[in-house]
C-alpha cells in the first residue's frame, strides 16, 4: 500500500504543476470557487467580471432580480441594453441585460421573476438579428434549456483557458494579488474585473473600463477598433451579421408571446430596436444584405399596438442626436448615446416619462465624464 | 457527484485513504464507511431521494428475510410481489407517469372522449432505473432459491448503493457482488493500478471523446432544420461516439474505481462497434442490462424454448421493453423497436450467435468480409442512435428524410477536422486493444515502463488540453 501510494505521488507531482497555477489564480481572483450569492446578499458595491465563466451573468442577474427588493423599471437584452444605469430612471432600477442571446430567451427569463418582484415597467431590447429568417431558427424554448445555475467549480476547458492567458502573459500572479489588495471600497469579483476593469455594476449594467481608456486614447489595440471587426463580420455574413431579406415569422409570433405575458403579469413594455454605429449602418446600406431590417418596424409594430405596448427604432443613432465617437464599437452605444436615446423616445410622449426625468438626465450629459461615459462608479 | 468533477477528485482519495488505512482492519466498518460515502455522493446531488433508495433497500431486505423464514408457496410469492410492486412502482410513477397520461389524454381524445388530467412536476431521481433492477434481481435470486437470503443489513446496504456504480452501473447480480461485501478485502497492488488505468482510460472517453463530440451533436440535432443531409448524418456518427464514450467510459471509471476497493465488477462494454452483426453487438454493449433482460426477463418469458415464433415474439418484448427502459418517450420505443428488427435476420436463420469470438483475433487487420459486416453493424446502429438522440420521433424522421435526400452529398456544413483526426486516434487505440478488457488494459504487458508513462501522461494533457465542455453522463437520464 505504501508503495502504491508513494508511487502515485511520484506520478501526480507533474500533474500538480498543471493544476495548481490555474486552480490558484482562479480561486484569487473569485473567478471561480467563489460564493456569488454573498456578493449579492451583500449591499457593498461589487464589479463582477467574469473571464471564462460569462454564463455566470445569467445567474447573477436572475439571482440579483430573486433577492433584491422589487424593482420598478428593468431592463432586459443581449449587451446591447447593458448601458441602463440606476442614475437615469426616477425608480428602483435593475438592468437584467446580457441574459440573452435569442428571442426565445425573453420568456424564460421574464417567467422567473417572482411574483411579489414584478416590476412596473420593462425596457425590452430587441436585437436586430433577432428578427433575421436566417439567423435564428427559433426553435421552441424547451429545445433550448436555458440553465440558470451557478458554474462554481472550473471546469478542465477554464484551466486551459487560464494557461493560454498566462503563456500569452495577458496577466501575471503578482499583478492580481496587488489588484485583489487594492483597497478599493468596490469589490472586484473576476479576472476581466479585475485586468480588464470590465464587470457588471451592482445595478447590473455594465463597467466597459480599459475599452473606453484605450478609446478615449485612440488605442489600436481597443475591440473592434475603427469598427474593423464589425466591418469583418458584415463582409462575411456571420456572427450575428448574416444575410437576411425577410423577417422571421416566428420569431414575430415568440415576440407575441413575450407580450402576452407581459399583459397578463401587468407589466407595461417599452421596447426598442438598438442602435448601430453610423458607418455601420453606412456599410450594411451599401452592401444591401440585410434587407430584412428594414421590415422589423413595419412587421412588428401591429403585435405591439395590440398589447398597447412601445416600439422605437432606434438602429439609426443620429435619429436622437448621437454619432459615431459616442459608441463602444460597432453595435454598442455608450451611456451619453443611451441617456440621449432614453431623452428623445420620452419627448415622443413615451410611457416611459413615468420613469425619468428628462430634465436632469439632460443636465447629465452637460456634466459627462467622457463623452462615453456619464456617471462615476469606476 | 459527477466523476469527471472537481469534487469527486476531493472525495475519492479520501474515501480511499479512510478505507484502507482506518477501517481496514474491521469489515462491518469497511462497509459501513462504503454506505456512508455512498450516500454521501447520491446526497451530493439531491438529498431527497436519498429516502427512496433508503427504503427500496429496506423492502428488499425485509421481502428476502420473508423469503428465508417461510417455505410456503403462497406466501413467498406474494412476498416477491410486494417487492416487484415496491421497486417497480417507484420506476413507474417518477419516470413513467407523465408520459403515459400524456398518452392516456392523447388515446382518449382520438376516440372522441376527451379528458384533461394535471401531468406533475416530477424530477427524476439519478440513477432509479439501475437500482431498482439490481434490488430486483436480488429478490428474484433468493426467490428463486439462487441465492442466500442476506443477514447483514450493512452490507446489503452497501450492495444496494455502492457509490461507484449506484448511478448508471454496471447493474450488478447479486450472486457477484453481494458475496464480496462479506469477505475482508486485502489491498492488491496490481488491481489498484489496474483500477487507475481503467479510471483514466475512462475520463479520457469521457471527457476528450464523449464531451467534444456532444459538442457538435447537440448543435446538429437541435439545429437539425438548418443543415443538409450530410451534415446530419455526420452528426449522427458524432453521437454514436458521444453516447459510447459517455457510457462506456463510465463504466470504466465505475469498474476501475471499485477495483480501487478491492472490488471486482461486472464488464459492461467489449468494444461494441467492432462487432460484425447485430447479435455481436448486444453481447458487447451494455452487457450488464442486456443480461438482465436476458435472465429475468427473456428467459422466464420461455426464451428460445417455444419455438420460433415465441423465440421472435420474446425478442420483440425484451428489445422494447429496453428502449422503455432507456426512457418515457416513442423515440426510445422506437429505438428498441429497430433493433429487434435489426437482429430478426440472425435469430430466424438461427445465425445469432455466429460471432463469438473478437474480430480479427490474432490479427492487426480483419480480412475484407469481416471488414464489410462490422462497417454495415455500425451503419445501423448509427442509424438507430438517431431515434434515441431526437427530441421525438416527427424530429427523428426529419433527420432521416434529410439523410436520405439529395443533400447527403452536399458538402458538410460543419466538419469538426481535429475532432474526425482524435476519433481516428481513439479507434486506433480502441481496435489494437480490443482482445483487454479495455482498450488499455494490456499495455503494461506491451511497452517498457518509460513508454508506459509517457503514454499515461500523453492521456492526460489529452484530456487536459482537447477536454471538450463538461457535461453530464447521458446515462443519468435514466
Amino acid at each position: 500500500m505504501k508503495s502504491f501510494l508513494i508511487r502515485l505521488s511520484f506520478f501526480c507531482i507533474p500533474l500538480l504543476l498543471l493544476v495548481v497555477p490555474p486552480a490558484v489564480i482562479l480561486k484569487l481572483s473569485d473567478e471561480n470557487y467563489c460564493d456569488i450569492d454573498n456578493y449579492v446578499m451583500s449591499s457593498n458595491k461589487y464589479l463582477v467580471g467574469f473571464a471564462y465563466n460569462q454564463e455566470n451573468y445569467r445567474y447573477l442577474k436572475v439571482r440579483e432580480i430573486q433577492a433584491s427588493p422589487r424593482q420598478e423599471i428593468m431592463s432586459i437584452g443581449s449587451s446591447r441594453v447593458l448601458q441602463f444605469r440606476q442614475e437615469m430612471f426616477r425608480g428602483n432600477f435593475y438592468n437584467a441585460g446580457y441574459t440573452i442571446s435569442r428571442i426565445t430567451d425573453f420568456l424564460p427569463l421574464i417567467q422567473q421573476i417572482p411574483e411579489d418582484k414584478i416590476p412596473e415597467m420593462i425596457i425590452l431590447s430587441f436585437d436586430q438579428w433577432m428578427f433575421n429568417e436566417n439567423w435564428d431558427p427559433v426553435i421552441a424554448s424547451s429545445m433550448r434549456l436555458r440553465q440558470y445555475n451557478f458554474a462554481k467549480n472550473a471546469s478542465i476547458k477554464t484551466f486551459r483557458s487560464v494557461w493560454k492567458d498566462l503563456i500569452d502573459q495577458k496577466y501575471d500572479l503578482a499583478s492580481l494579488i496587488s489588484k485583489k489588495n487594492d483597497g478599493d471600497q468596490i469589490q472586484e469579483i473576476g479576472l476581466n474585473a479585475l485586468v480588464n476593469d470590465q464587470g457588471m455594476r451592482s445595478d447590473g449594467s455594465l463597467y466597459y473600463g480599459d475599452q473606453i481608456s484605450k478609446l478615449m486614447r485612440n488605442d489600436s489595440t481597443a475591440h473592434d477598433y475603427r469598427f474593423q471587426n464589425t466591418y469583418e463580420r458584415i463582409n462575411t455574413g456571420n456572427r450575428l451579421f448574416e444575410y437576411g431579406n425577410a423577417v422571421n415569422m416566428r420569431a414575430v409570433s415568440e415576440l407575441d408571446k413575450i407580450l402576452s405575458y407581459c399583459d397578463k403579469k401587468n407589466i407595461q413594455v417599452v421596447a426598442f430596436l438598438p442602435p448601430f454605429a453610423d458607418d455601420v449602418n453606412d456599410k450594411m446600406d451599401r452592401i444591401g444584405k440585410y434587407k430584412y431590417q428594414d421590415k422589423i418596424l413595419s412587421t412588428i409594430q401591429p403585435i405591439f399596438n395590440k398589447h398597447q405596448d412601445e416600439i422605437w427604432d432606434m438602429s439609426d443613432l443620429t435619429t436622437f442626436g448621437s454619432n459615431d465617437n459616442e459608441v463602444i464599437d460597432g453595435f454598442h452605444g455608450g451611456e451619453v448615446a443611451y441617456i440621449k436615446m432614453l431623452v428623445h423616445i420620452a419627448n415622443q410622449d413615451s410611457k416611459i416619462n413615468e420613469y425619468i426625468d428628462v430634465k436632469s438626465l439632460q443636465d447629465s450629459i452637460q456634466q459627462k465624464q467622457n463623452r462615453y461615459t456619464v456617471y462615476t462608479y469606476e | 457527484m459527477l466523476f469527471n468533477s472537481l469534487d469527486f477528485a476531493i472525495f475519492l482519495p479520501i474515501v480511499f485513504l479512510l478505507y484502507w488505512f482506518v477501517t481496514n482492519k474491521n469489515l462491518k466498518a469497511q462497509n459501513l464507511l462504503i454506505v456512508l460515502a455512498s450516500y454521501l455522493f447520491y446526497g451530493w446531488w439531491d438529498y431527497r431521494f436519498l429516502a427512496l433508495i433508503f427504503f427500496s433497500t429496506l423492502v428488499d431486505y425485509a421481502v428476502s428475510r420473508g423469503l428465508a423464514a417461510t417455505d410456503e408457496q403462497s406466501k413467498r410469492k406474494l412476498l416477491l410481489w410486494i417487492s416487484m410492486i415496491t421497486n417497480l412502482g417507484f420506476l413507474g410513477f417518477f419516470k413513467y407517469y407523465n408520459f403515459f397520461l400524456e398518452n392516456f389524454e392523447a388515446g382518449f381524445s382520438l376516440l372522441g372522449m376527451p379528458f384533461r388530467a394535471d401531468s406533475l412536476n416530477i424530477i427524476l431521481p439519478v440513477g432509479i432505473s439501475f437500482y431498482t433492477f439490481q434490488t430486483m434481481s436480488y429478490t428474484i435470486d433468493v426467490y428463486k432459491r439462487k441465492l442466500e437470503p442476506a443477514n447483514d443489513f450493512i452490507a446489503f446496504t452497501a450492495f444496494v448503493s455502492f457509490f461507484p456504480q449506484l448511478v448508471a452501473g454496471p447493474i450488478e447480480r447479486a450472486t457477484n457482488l453481494l458475496p464480496q461485501f462479506y469477505k475482508k478485502r486485502t489491498f492488491n497492488y496490481s488491481q489498484a493500478v489496474d483500477g487507475l488505468r481503467q479510471i483514466l482510460w475512462g475520463l479520457f472517453k469521457k471527457i476528450v471523446i464523449a464531451d467534444n463530440c456532444a459538442a457538435y451533436a447537440n448543435i446538429i440535432f437541435n439545429n437539425s432544420d438548418e443543415y443538409s443531409g450530410s451534415t446530419l448524418a455526420l452528426g449522427a456518427v458524432l453521437f454514436t461516439f458521444q453516447i459510447y464514450g459517455d457510457f462506456s467510459g463510465y463504466s470504466d471509471i465505475a469498474i476501475g474505481t471499485s477495483r480501487l476497493f478491492g472490488f471486482d465488477l461486472m464488464r459492461n462494454f467489449a468494444f461494441p462497434y467492432f462487432s460484425r452483426d447485430i447479435a455481436e453487438f448486444w453481447r458487447r454493449w451494455h452487457i450488464s442490462l442486456s443480461t438482465w433482460f436476458r435472465d429475468y426477463l427473456y428467459i422466464p418469458l420461455g426464451g428460445s424454448r417455444g419455438g420460433l415464433w415465441m423465440k421472435v415474439r420474446n425478442t420483440f418484448i425484451i428489445f422494447l421493453v429496453s428502449g422503455f427502459w432507456h426512457g418515457a418517450n416513442w423515440t426510445f420505443l422506437v429505438w428498441g423497436f429497430l433493433n429487434a428488427l435489426y437482429i430478426m435476420p440472425s435469430i430466424l436463420l438461427n445465425q445469432n450467435r455466429n460471432n463469438l469470438d473478437i474480430a480479427a483475433q490474432g490479427r492487426y487487420l480483419p480480412n475484407f468480409k469481416e471488414f464489410i459486416s462490422i462497417l454495415t453493424t455500425f451503419a445501423l446502429t448509427v442509424f438507430a442512435w438517431i431515434f434515441f438522440r431526437a427530441a421525438n420521433v416527427s424530429h427523428a424522421y426529419g433527420i432521416i428524410t434529410s439523410i436520405f435526400s439529395k443533400s447527403i452529398l452536399n458538402m458538410p456544413e460543419i466538419f469538426p477536422k481535429s475532432l474526425v483526426l482524435i476519433l481516428l486516434v481513439f479507434i486506433l487505440i480502441e481496435w489494437l486493444g480490443r482482445e483487454g478488457q479495455y482498450a488499455i488494459a494490456n499495455i503494461s504487458n506491451r511497452f517498457p515502463k518509460v513508454a508506459r508513462y509517457a503514454f499515461y501522461y500523453s492521456i492526460i494533457i489529452a484530456i487536459f488540453w482537447l477536454g471538450g465542455e463538461e457535461q453530464a453522463f447521458i446515462y443519468f437520464q435514466f
